[in-house]
Formats: structure tokens, C-alpha cells, sequence
């Protein structure tokens, strides 16, 4: 296994759009864990030994709300120095990019918007988020 | 009763009387001796003796005539007093020697009358019930025209009377008396009815310091109160339309986030495959999946988009909807077979032995009826449990066809019951807390049993599972 590969941790709850995220990440030869719900999500971030560079949240969960898990998640982080988030929509709510950006996500996107942005984005956030956490150490 | 006082007129008399005489003698026995003589001396004791006789009996006389003149005027002022007609409408004529007093006196009561007129016809006038009470506050001592005609009696019927027979205070006539007074709430009954009235009581403190009770002046509220009521009854019902209209206001945020969502998520997965093959970056052998996957989410975007626009149809044109004979047998197991698919991926049995073998025809759409147990038999696969089953029984009872599809799932909340049928009222039947759909389902199946007229129950136990039943009406 490639040891530099990044590791994306995404919360969808809709299988389809799961896999279809998943399938345009993978191509990217990103490693890309899976979680249905909040609770899975949490489960794995407690017990996994690895750590995620990127986590890309739906704000939209069954038993939770993305901002809430973002900010559980990634709250103990201090001076960014933990994993970039970017979070995902289809509400079509005004307010909700600000909100994300508050709980701690660095970017906010429309689900709907193209998907090449998406991984634009995401591309994007993991070489910020190497950079950071380079010149930390 | 004798009265002595006849003796000082009479002494007076005396004295004015037997003074000159006195006086003669004197001067005549001093010019004219022998002073000594007896038949002098007798005779004059002789005229003082009558004289001073005549002069007791002449006061005596006075004295009665002007006892009599005054016993009348005493007796003709009683009579005054007490507001008796006759002492009112007659003036005593015997009083020749108190005539100015007794034009005194009648000046005085002419002037009495007058000033106590004011107040009768002011009393008399009022609009309001007025009562003049005892001190003690338990008897009625006057009452006007208005109260006699209220309680429907004569005034001689109702003075003497305890007031507390025609008004009944709130707080009691005892409480209201032992206070301030001032204003109570009370009832008079009347033969109309029972009459809401304010009591406006007046008091005054006795030596002692204990309240006495002067009268009570009593206003016909019931319009008022009537009025009062009606008011408080719309305004509480306003109130609760703000808030219905709050809750529907909530609930059209809510549909409008949801209906984003659930429109939105097919349309996420359908956009992106569709991206994905038609620039060419897929592994080989996915195009077929992506496509299937984009037929599946197609499918479900459309089923939304027809369950909303049918239920705005049913509920604004259920007359526009042919109704035609349909047989309700074949169609119950031909929507539970389509279903066997779903159900045996979910590991839940589908049991159909109880509906009728023979065929139950209803008048009805057959699409709508379609829907209707598609919609039911849906729901009761998949918000079961893993391994649970659906019993569905169709049986026609007299003029009624009966359809129930009972589920060993999670049941619903209590809480929820009550909103089901809601349009865009979401409540969770999966036991996960996730609520899922558009939350039009049930109120679809509502709508499609209001156009053929039949009726819709439920019956629902957390952790037993859910029934529902559907009386439909049978044709002949």
C-alpha cells in the first residue's frame, strides 16, 4: 500500500450518491471509508487507527446533522491542525455555508454543482491541509 | 294625661284680675273709714275667691282647647310620617288657634314632600334594580319599579322579604357585607331566567365600627357577560388557529426542506453517473451499473413527482376520476406479488390466506385502488422487521368490503397517531429515528379512500406492529 495515498472519510447517507462519490475519489487513487450515518461515522473516527486528511460530510443525516458531527469530529482540533472538512448539500438553504464554515468546515458545496468541482475542491483541501500540517512540524 | 301647666295661665290670671281690685280696696278703705268693717273685709275675699275660681277654670278651658288643636296637629304630622295618603291629601281644619303653625308645618311639608319626590322619581327612573336593605343586609326595606317588574312581583310582596331569596352574590351576601361592599357579581332569577348582574353595594360603619348595609343598586350584565364569553371563545379560538397556522407554517418549511431533499438526492446520483459515461471516466464494465443506478434514482424521482401531483389532484378533483367496477381480490395479490421481490430481499413473509378466494367487486378507479394497496402493502414490508410478516385479509361483511394489512413492525409512537394521515407529516415507522419520504404517503391513501367514500383506522402498538383497515363500499 502506498504509504502517502490520502484518506478521505465520507458520511453519506444515500447509498447512490455514496457510491458515486466514492467512485470519482477512488480515481483520484485516494483511499475512501464509507459511513451510512453519524453514529458509523463516529464509531469508526474513535476506533480506527488511521487518521482521514479529508472528511467530507452530508449535512443531512439520519440520526444527526453534518455541522453538529463536524463540529463533535473536529472541535479538539486547534489552529486547523486537524483534518479539512468540506461539506455537502442539496438544501439549497442561504444560511448554510456560513453555518458549515462556523462549525469548522473549510469548504461548502451544492451537491448538485459539478462534480469535477467537487473533486477540485477536494483536491484543493488535502494539499492545504499537507502544507499546514507540514509546516507545523 | 292631665297637664298642670293650665295653673301658671290661671295664676297669671289671677294675678291680672284680683291686682286692680286689690288696688280699689286699698285706696278706698284709706280715703273712706272705717277700713275695719267686717262686711267689707268678707266681701272682698268673697270677689277674690270667684275670682281666682273663674280664673283656674278659664285656664283649664285654654289649656284643653289648645291640647285638643295640638293632640291633631301631633296625629295629622304622624300620619305624614308614616305616608299615609289621607295625611297627605288632608289638612286638620280645626285648628283655629294654631292656624300659623300649623301653615308652618305645612309649608315644611310641602317642602319635605318636594325634596323626597326628587329622590322617589329618581329611584323610580332608574334604568337599574335599586334596593333599600335593612343595616343588617338580610331585608329588602324598598325596591324600584325596575326590580319589582325583574323578579315579576308586586312591591308589596317583595318588601319585608330576605334579599338573598331574589339576588345571589358570587362570594355570598355575608362576605360582601362583611367588606368594602362596593362591586360583587351576582344572579337574580327571574321567570326569563337567570339574570347575571353587577351589585354596586353601599355601607356605612355603624357606632361599633360593623359595616351597615344602606341598599344595593343591581345592573343587568348578562348581555355584557354573554358578550364577554363570546368574545373570550374567539379570541381563544384565533389563538388556536395562530397557532395551527404556525404549525402549518412549520410544516411547509419542513415539506419545502424535504421535498428539496428527496427531489434533489435522485437527481444527485442520476446527474453524476450520467457525467461519469458520458465523459468516459469509468472502469470498464460500470457503464451498465451507473445506468441501472440511474434508472432506479429516474424511478424514484418520478414516483415523488407523481405521488405530489396526484395528491393535489385528489384533493381538488376527486369528480374528475372514472369509476368503474374493479375486482379487489386479484387486485390485493397481484400488488403483493409485484412486492415478493422487495420483501424476500428484507426477509419478511407475506401471508395472503385471508383474502377472499371469490371475487370482491367495488366501485371504484382501479388506479387510485392500485396505489392505495401498493401504498399500504409498502409500507407494512418496509418498516418491518427483519424476519417479520404481513398479513393482508380481504372480506366482504354485508354491504362493506373490509381490506387489512397488519405488520409485525415497529409500531407507531402514540404521539404520532393523531398525524399520520397529515399531508407532510413525517413520523419514524422504521424504529431507527429516521424519517424518510415526502411524507404524503398515508395522506395519499387517505385521499384515495375519501374519493371512493370509505373510511381509513389504524391501530398501532410500539414494538407489536401496525394495522390498518379500509371499509370500502361493496357493489351489488
Amino acid at each position: 500500500m502506498n504509504p502517502a495515498r490520502p484518506l478521505v472519510l465520507l458520511v453519506e447517507d444515500d447509498a447512490d450518491t455514496a457510491a458515486l462519490y466514492k467512485a470519482m475519489l477512488s480515481a483520484e487513487e485516494w483511499e475512501v471509508v464509507c459511513c451510512q450515518n453519524a453514529q458509523a461515522a463516529r464509531h469508526w473516527w474513535f476506533h480506527s487507527d488511521k487518521s482521514p486528511q479529508l472528511l467530507i460530510l452530508d449535512v443531512r443525516l439520519p440520526d444527526s446533522n453534518g455541522v453538529d458531527l463536524c463540529q463533535e469530529l473536529i472541535g479538539a482540533f486547534k489552529n486547523g491542525s486537524g483534518p479539512a472538512v468540506l461539506m455537502l448539500s442539496a438544501h439549497g438553504d442561504p444560511r448554510m455555508p456560513k453555518l458549515c464554515r462556523k462549525a469548522g468546515a473549510r469548504a461548502f458545496l451544492d451537491k448538485l454543482r459539478d462534480l469535477d468541482r467537487l473533486v477540485d475542491t477536494a483536491k484543493q483541501l488535502i494539499q492545504e491541509q499537507a502544507s499546514l500540517v507540514g509546516s507545523q512540524t | 294625661m292631665l297637664n298642670w301647666s293650665f295653673l301658671k295661665t290661671a295664676a297669671v290670671l289671677v294675678a291680672l284680675t284680683v291686682l286692680p281690685l286689690v288696688v280699689v280696696s286699698f285706696l278706698e278703705t284709706w280715703f273712706a273709714p272705717p277700713w275695719t268693717s267686717f262686711t267689707h273685709w268678707s266681701s272682698g275675699i268673697a270677689v277674690f275667691i270667684f275670682t281666682v275660681f273663674f280664673a283656674l277654670l278659664a285656664a283649664w278651658l285654654w289649656h284643653r282647647r289648645l291640647n285638643r288643636q295640638v293632640d291633631k296637629l301631633i296625629e295629622h304630622c304622624h300620619a305624614l310620617a308614616l305616608g299615609e295618603q289621607d295625611g297627605l291629601d288632608q289638612w286638620p281644619d280645626a285648628l283655629t288657634d294654631l292656624g300659623r303653625l300649623g301653615v308652618a308645618i305645612q309649608v315644611l311639608r310641602e317642602a319635605l314632600v318636594d325634596y323626597l319626590s326628587l329622590y322617589r322619581r329618581f329611584f323610580e327612573a332608574a334604568p337599574d334594580m335599586f334596593l333599600s336593605l335593612s343595616p343588617a343586609g338580610g331585608r329588602i326595606l324598598d325596591a324600584n319599579q325596575v326590580f319589582c317588574q325583574t323578579v315579576g312581583l308586586l312591591r308589596s310582596e317583595v318588601l319585608g322579604q330576605a334579599v338573598e331569596d331574589f339576588v345571589v352574590l358570587d362570594q355570598g351576601w355575608d362576605t360582601a357585607v362583611s367588606g368594602q361592599g362596593g362591586l360583587q357579581k351576582g344572579t337574580v332569577s327571574t321567570s326569563q331566567g337567570v339574570l347575571q348582574v353587577e351589585a354596586s353595594i353601599s355601607l356605612e360603619r355603624g357606632p361599633e365600627g360593623q359595616p351597615w348595609v344602606l341598599g344595593a343598586i343591581l345592573r343587568d350584565v348578562t348581555q355584557r357577560e354573554t358578550l364577554h364569553r363570546e368574545l373570550l371563545s374567539k379570541s381563544t379560538a384565533l389563538e388556536k388557529a395562530l397557532e395551527e397556522r404556525k404549525d402549518v407554517e412549520e410544516l411547509k418549511d419542513q415539506f419545502l426542506t424535504t421535498l428539496s431533499h428527496e427531489l434533489k438526492t435522485p437527481l444527485v446520483s442520476l446527474k453524476g453517473f450520467l457525467q461519469l459515461i458520458i465523459s468516459g471516466r469509468m472502469k470498464p464494465g460500470d457503464q451498465e451499473n451507473y445506468l441501472q443506478t440511474c434508472w432506479r434514482n429516474l424511478s424514484k424521482l418520478e414516483t415523488q413527482i407523481n405521488n405530489l401531483l396526484d395528491l393535489a389532484r385528489l384533493a381538488h378533483a376527486k369528480d374528475q376520476y372514472d369509476m368503474t367496477a374493479v375486482e379487489l381480490s386479484l387486485l390485493v395479490r397481484t400488488e403483493a406479488d409485484n412486492l415478493r421481490a422487495l420483501a424476500s430481499e428484507q426477509n419478511v413473509s407475506l401471508d395472503l390466506a385471508q383474502v377472499a378466494p371469490s371475487p370482491v367487486i367495488i366501485k371504484g378507479n382501479s388506479e387510485k385502488l392500485i396505489q392505495l394497496v401498493d401504498n399500504l402493502l409498502l409500507n407494512a414490508v418496509k418498516y418491518n422487521k427483519e424476519g417479520g410478516q404481513v398479513e393482508v385479509s380481504l372480506q366482504r361483511s354485508g354491504a362493506q368490503v373490509e381490506l387489512k394489512v397488519t405488520d409485525s413492525g415497529h409500531g407507531i409512537a402514540r404521539e404520532h397517531m393523531a398525524q399520520i394521515f397529515n399531508k407532510f407529516y413525517r413520523a419514524d415507522m422504521s424504529g431507527t429515528g429516521r424519517l424518510e419520504g415526502l411524507g404524503i404517503g398515508l395522506s395519499l391513501v387517505q385521499e384515495i379512500v375519501q374519493l371512493h367514500k370509505g373510511d381509513i383506522s389504524v391501530e398501532s402498538e410500539p414494538g407489536v406492529g401496525t394495522c390498518f383497515t379500509v371499509l370500502l363500499e361493496a357493489s351489488h
